[in-house]
């Protein structure tokens, strides 16, 4: 290029790109699941879910602050060894795409559940992944371009809840305590798997212009928007629907839109979707991107572009093989267990290591 | 160039594989305008469909095609009904829905499940009980010159309007149906001649019909659930004054402003006591007697009015409470903030509701008269 | 190769007459001067042959002292020693002075100027505003840029490409507002082309533009020089060619696309009303088609009650799927613009009656295709219509047959996923170094005052930031009557 843009992007640009890794296909079953578990104290323990990221958010900077100019990829060798830090590598690149296959596994299964019944899976999965190859293999910018615009579809879906509010009954949250503070506590364990996505932290941190003050703060109101705007769903589906009716309904966002109608148009839900679809390519297209700098930067001298093909096959083939509910269940006790171990307990022992060795890399700089 | 040619490649495959497999032609489809349901000899169920046909040319008008199948559930009888048509049913603009009584007695929810699953669904069809089959009322074919099943939609949306019959779509009444906070009321279809009539509520209890209120009692009832429409009007007759007689002893008032204000009091012995205070701004519509400028007449109008009210309002309630129909909602209150009792109660609340004592209090104020005195 | 010239005229007169192949427009005239023998040769076609009597002929036969060059009257005359630069002397329109004896040949210019008057360009009407344009002569255009930007600080910079053709090209910026990267990168692109002929601008924006597979115009084509000038201002580039009226302005990004100077001449609210009408008309023209298929093919519950039933009456008796119908009206209306272009302006009216009435009723009676299809394709056919720029227009048009075939396979869906895959190709395309979709992608809030709509002119402090100009500050307090002091704020 001829005016060569430095290849960073903006803080603001991680930001967006924070909230896009995020919102995923969660928000869709999120209120169902607190109900669930919290009833109606849900949209507390969402909040607490937030909280408890928040903390992550900072352990991952913590962590990704030592090697200001290294990803995930490059730092690992450096903590723990060549062999082991490739090794290690190589499962947190088996864990990013295990996540982008269950992503778009979820959202084939929803997308068949309310629009297109009878297409089948692998078309789906083949148009979702297409689209996302042509996104990821792109420079970073243009990734995080994209991200930036197609976060104002969060925008367009706070304003179709709004509308909710028209037959909204606040008497359904009472007594919030209801559950007892226990289970809100634990549903707030299950309220951190839709949030998940910051972890796009420690591959992109280094490529982000600025201060790391300032990388936290981006990353931090990237959570806290997106928590929010979480609660914000969670509570506003807990005053529309009531709590007899919410185990009946796993997408209650849905249908709670579905039951709308304007003038010129019917079926909310589908416009809902349509817009949906918007934020789980960019979360896939997240993911994917996080396992191919992984995998190029193992197998292609740090070109992610090569690797996106076959990254891509991989999620296809993951996500192909989860058509049966207990494969798909596999894959999410398999992602809770290393979402801990890799998020939490991985980079706090790496925190660890790396203060205790005193290895910092900008002095080798 | 060599990965132009290749994606182009598989462009061309992807789209020569690919069908179009959800396509569900507008064409193709027969659209079903109303349905109706009734009990059939044997626990079978009968269902009536409506659907409405469009002219070939321009000239014509539309009319209706009216299908009877029986079969043991909604779905079973609906594919019974797809046999019996060209092309293929679809029920996506359905607009009415229509239970018979008997039917109504049973439990409703079974009936309508199958809408709630599908996700093509039309949940805002309007729903209704009929005094009698549903049947008999989708099969008078036309009102005047109107088709039925257009006639009841249209019906149905004026006098929500008036506050007649509450608000109800499939939707509205979903939470209601499973909820156990709460129960629902539906308009009350009945049949007069070659004409349909809309003016009562039919109310239930636990997904079961169990009465039907008057017309001013369903009025009341809306009131009293604070879901007034656009328009409410009541005409009371003005019994204070005994020597009048015909069309001078009666006031017409329209009901500008109801606020309501509702608690529910556990006393110690488990007693629940609800009272309902409603303020209505109101103003005259018809008053043949043309005395309005006196102040002394209307606050004297409006004690008496408060009073007729209070007691329609009271009337109502009885009548709930006989039918078990918490429209209220004072089980769901319960639920939120006396949740001890509730788990008390929660067992027959049926008929612990018919112990609730209901204390409603109207307060009538007349603030408009029309441009005469 | 050098050929010197030969003292002997005949010879001379040979050697041009053969390397010119005998064309017949190849004339020359005997004369005398100062007793010597001399020759004037010149093409008859690209010469003008009175200036030839008054400026070289005349002077010659008043005899008077001195040597040629001081003699004839002519601005432009050059002495050649070599003789085989003669014949393209020769075929730009120049006279060669040929005399007996001399080691010299004397090139006059004295080509003749056929060039048609300014006159407004026809695809880019304005309602107010210049109406003057750009002819298919570079000095006159080169005049035309000039005379709006009487500042030193404009540069022209002369290129020759085509190695048959020779097209003449300029290249004009701004010294202090462009960015002198874009400069050299457009200068080493423009000496890259290697091609014998160039025959319009068309060639050399797709000789040089970045991304050539992509459906997008990246460089704005315009025949008015004040959008060009505007352009400028910006801290762009504008490329003029001989011969051709048409300007490439670069780098430009989409939105450009969308802008006319009647923006700027018309109050600010109307505006950015009319540019808010054509950015939306841009997404109208080429999603309808796509979204009524995928609502009468997929999700015909979308569409309220009432509506449906209009609509169903009238698709019913269609024998066609939505695609095949949106495809046959969709080309047909293609066909019928192509024809309306090439067909004379009389004939054309014909088409209109043809297409209006022909397609559109009878279609329709005979069953073929629906009403609200044939609205569809109209409305698509109107708002692409509305791009000021005719490229863009085509391109929208293009883009949605792709469309359409994605909601003919997947509905609503299916469009989703068109539409994110063009705004991830937008996001891709970049332009001499400029973001395409800038100033959405990347996100540029200061710039979206000038993009959407168009903020009153006093409010635009900042030059639009795209083109990475040198300077980004372009006014402060323009209404400084507003402030009793409009130093201090």
């Amino acid at each position: 290029m001829m005016i060569p843009e430095q290849s960073r992007i903006t803080q603001g640009q991680f930001m967006f790109f924070v909230i896009q890794s995020q919102v995923g296909v969660g928000i869709l079953t999120l209120p169902h699941k607190m109900q669930a578990a919290a009833k109606g104290g849900g949209w507390i323990s969402t909040l607490i879910a937030g909280l408890i990221v928040q903390v992550i958010i900072v352990i991952l900077w913590g962590l990704c602050r030592r090697f200001p100019s290294d990803t995930l990829f490059s730092f690992l060798p450096k903590i723990t060894g060549k062999l082991l830090g490739s090794l290690l590598g190589l499962a947190y690149i088996g864990y990013f795409l295990l996540s982008a296959g269950t992503i778009l596994s979820f959202f084939a299964e929803i997308v068949g559940k309310w629009v297109l019944q009878a297409t089948p899976r692998w078309a789906l999965l083949l148009l979702t992944l297409l689209t996302c190859i042509y996104l990821v293999k792109e420079p970073l910018q243009v990734i995080a371009r994209l991200f930036v615009i197609s976060s104002f579809t969060i925008i367009v879906m706070v304003l179709l809840s709004l509308f909710g509010y028209a037959n909204a009954n606040f008497t359904y949250l009472f007594p919030i305590t209801d559950a007892g503070w226990g289970n809100i506590i634990k549903a707030a364990n299950e309220a951190l798997f839709p949030l998940v996505g910051y972890e796009v932290m420690l591959v992109i941190y280094p490529f982000v212009e600025g201060k790391s003050g300032g990388k936290l703060k981006a990353a931090s109101v990237g959570n806290m928007l997106i928590v929010l705007f979480y609660t914000f769903e969670v509570f506003t589906n807990l005053v529309i629907f009531s709590p007899a009716i919410m185990p009946a309904i796993s997408e209650p966002l849905l249908y709670m839109l579905k039951g709308f109608s304007f003038q010129i148009i019917q079926r909310i839900d589908l416009l809902f979707l349509s817009l949906w679809i918007f934020i789980v390519s960019t979360a896939i297209a997240s993911w994917l991107y996080m396992a191919s700098v992984g995998l190029g930067h193992f197998f292609h001298r740090g070109e992610h572009k090569k690797a996106v093909f076959y990254a891509a096959f991989i999620v296809f083939i993951l996500a192909l093989l989860s058509e049966d509910p207990s494969i798909i269940d596999l894959y999410d006790r398999i992602l809770k267990t290393s979402h801990y171990l890799f998020v939490v307990v991985l980079p706090l022992i790496f925190l660890l290591f790396s203060y205790l060795s005193k290895k910092r890399s900008a002095l080798t700089r | 160039m060599k990965r132009m040619c290749i994606t182009s490649t598989a462009l061309v495959v992807f789209l020569l594989m690919a069908g179009c497999w959800d396509q569900d032609l507008l064409r193709n489809a027969r659209l079903i305008y109303g349905a109706g349901f009734d009990l059939a000899p044997n626990g079978k169920l009968l269902t009536t469909i409506v659907i409405r046909d469009l002219p070939q040319s321009e000239q014509q008008s539309p009319a209706n095609d009216i299908i009877y199948a029986v079969g043991n559930t909604p779905r079973d009888t609906r594919d019974k009904a797809d046999n019996q048509v060209s092309r293929l049913l679809r029920s996506y603009r359905n607009r009415v829905i229509l239970i018979g009584e008997e039917l109504a007695k049973q439990d409703i929810y079974p009936i309508l499940d199958v809408f709630y699953r599908d996700p093509k669904s039309a949940l805002n069809a309007k729903i209704a009980v009929t005094q009698g089959k549903a049947t008999d009322i989708l099969s008078l074919k036309k009102v005047g010159n109107v088709l039925i099943a257009e006639e009841i939609d249209e019906l149905i949306k004026s006098k929500e309007k008036t506050t007649s019959i509450p608000k109800v779509t499939l939707e509205t009444i979903y939470p209601a149906i499973i909820d156990p906070g709460e129960d629902f009321v539906l308009p009350y279809l009945v049949r007069k001649g070659k004409r349909v009539d809309i003016s009562r509520i039919a109310m239930f209890h636990d997904q079961r019909f169990t009465g039907v209120l008057s017309p001013d009692e369903s009025t009341m009832c809306l009131l009293l659930q604070a879901r007034m429409g656009k328009i409410t009007s009541f005409t009371q007759k003005l019994s204070a004054q005994k020597d009048h007689k015909g069309s001078h002893d009666y006031i017409t008032f329209q009901i500008n402003k109801s606020k309501r204000k509702m608690e529910v009091l556990v006393q110690p012995d488990d007693q629940i006591s609800v009272t309902l205070d409603l303020k209505w701004t109101v103003g005259v519509e018809e008053y043949p007697k043309d005395q309005l400028n006196d102040k002394k007449m209307i606050a004297q109008l409006n004690q008496h009015l408060s009073k007729a009210m209070t007691d329609l309002a009271k009337k109502t309630l009885q009548k709930m409470q006989e039918a078990r129909c918490d429209g209220l909602g004072i089980a769901r209150q319960l639920m939120a903030f006396h949740p001890e009792i509730w788990k008390r109660q929660k067992e027959n609340w049926g008929s612990n509701y018919q112990k609730v004592h209901f204390a409603p209090q109207i307060h009538v104020d007349i603030t408009k008269k029309g441009i005469i005195n | 190769m050098k050929i010197d010239v030969s003292p002997s005229l005949q010879e001379n007169k040979e050697y041009i007459q053969n390397q010119l192949f005998h064309s017949s427009d190849l004339k020359w005239r005997s004369i005398q001067f100062h007793q010597l023998e001399g020759l004037i040769v010149f093409l008859e076609s690209l010469s003008d042959q009175q200036r030839i009597q008054k400026e070289i002929i005349q002077p010659l036969e008043e005899n008077k002292e001195g040597t040629l060059d001081k003699i004839i009257t002519s601005v432009n005359i050059t002495r050649k020693s070599d003789l085989s630069q003669l014949p393209q002397a020769l075929v730009q329109g120049n006279c060669v002075l040929l005399l007996e004896g001399t080691a010299d040949a004397f090139v006059v210019g004295v080509a003749a100027d056929y060039k048609r008057s300014i006159s407004e360009p026809v695809n880019e009407g304005v309602i107010r505003g210049a109406h003057d344009g750009f002819i298919e002569h570079l000095i006159t255009n080169l005049y035309l840029v000039r005379k709006r930007i009487e500042n030193p600080n404009l540069v022209a910079r002369y290129y020759q490409v085509g190695t048959e053709s020779k097209t003449k090209l300029a290249l004009l910026f701004m010294q202090n507002l462009a960015n002198p990267d874009l400069v050299k990168e457009v200068d080493s692109r423009l000496r890259s082309i290697v091609m014998d002929n160039t025959l319009s601008p068309g060639f050399i924006a797709e000789l040089i533009e970045d991304k050539p597979f992509s459906i997008f115009p990246q460089i704005l084509f315009t025949e008015r020089p004040d959008r060009a000038v505007a352009h400028l201002m910006e801290g762009r580039v504008v490329i003029l060619s001989d011969e051709d009226p048409s300007a490439l302005i670069l780098p430009v990004t989409f939105f450009a696309f969308y802008q006319t100077p009647d923006d700027y001449h018309s109050r600010w609210i109307v505006g950015s009303f009319l540019r808010l009408i054509r950015l939306f008309s841009f997404i109208t023209s080429f999603l309808v088609p796509a979204l009524y298929i995928a609502v009468v093919g997929f999700h015909p519950e979308i569409l309220p009650t009432d509506l449906i039933y209009t609509v169903k009456s009238s698709i019913d008796r269609v024998p066609f799927p939505p695609i095949v119908e949106a495809f046959l009206m969709q080309i047909t209306l293609e066909v019928l613009r192509e024809a309306g272009i090439r067909l004379p302006s009389r004939v054309g009216q014909t088409i209109g009656i043809v297409g209006g009435l022909v397609i559109g009723e009878s279609v329709v009676r005979a069953g073929l295709v629906s009403y609200p299809m044939v609205i569809v394709v109209a409305l698509t056919a109107i708002s692409s219509f509305v791009a000021p720029s005719n490229e863009i227009s085509t391109a929208s048009r293009i883009l949605g047959f792709p469309l359409m075939i994605l909601a003919a396979m997947f509905g609503l869906i299916g469009i989703m996923f068109g539409l994110l895959f063009l705004l991830i190709h937008l996001c891709k395309l970049e332009s001499f170094g400029t973001a395409y979709f800038a100033p959405v992608m990347p996100l540029r809030i200061k710039d979206l005052k000038d993009t959407f709509v168009r903020f009153p002119i006093w409010s635009l402090n900042q030059r639009p930031h795209d083109p990475h100009p040198k300077s980004v500050s372009q006014e402060r307090y323009s209404r400084g009557w507003e402030h009793d002091d409009p130093g201090t704020e």
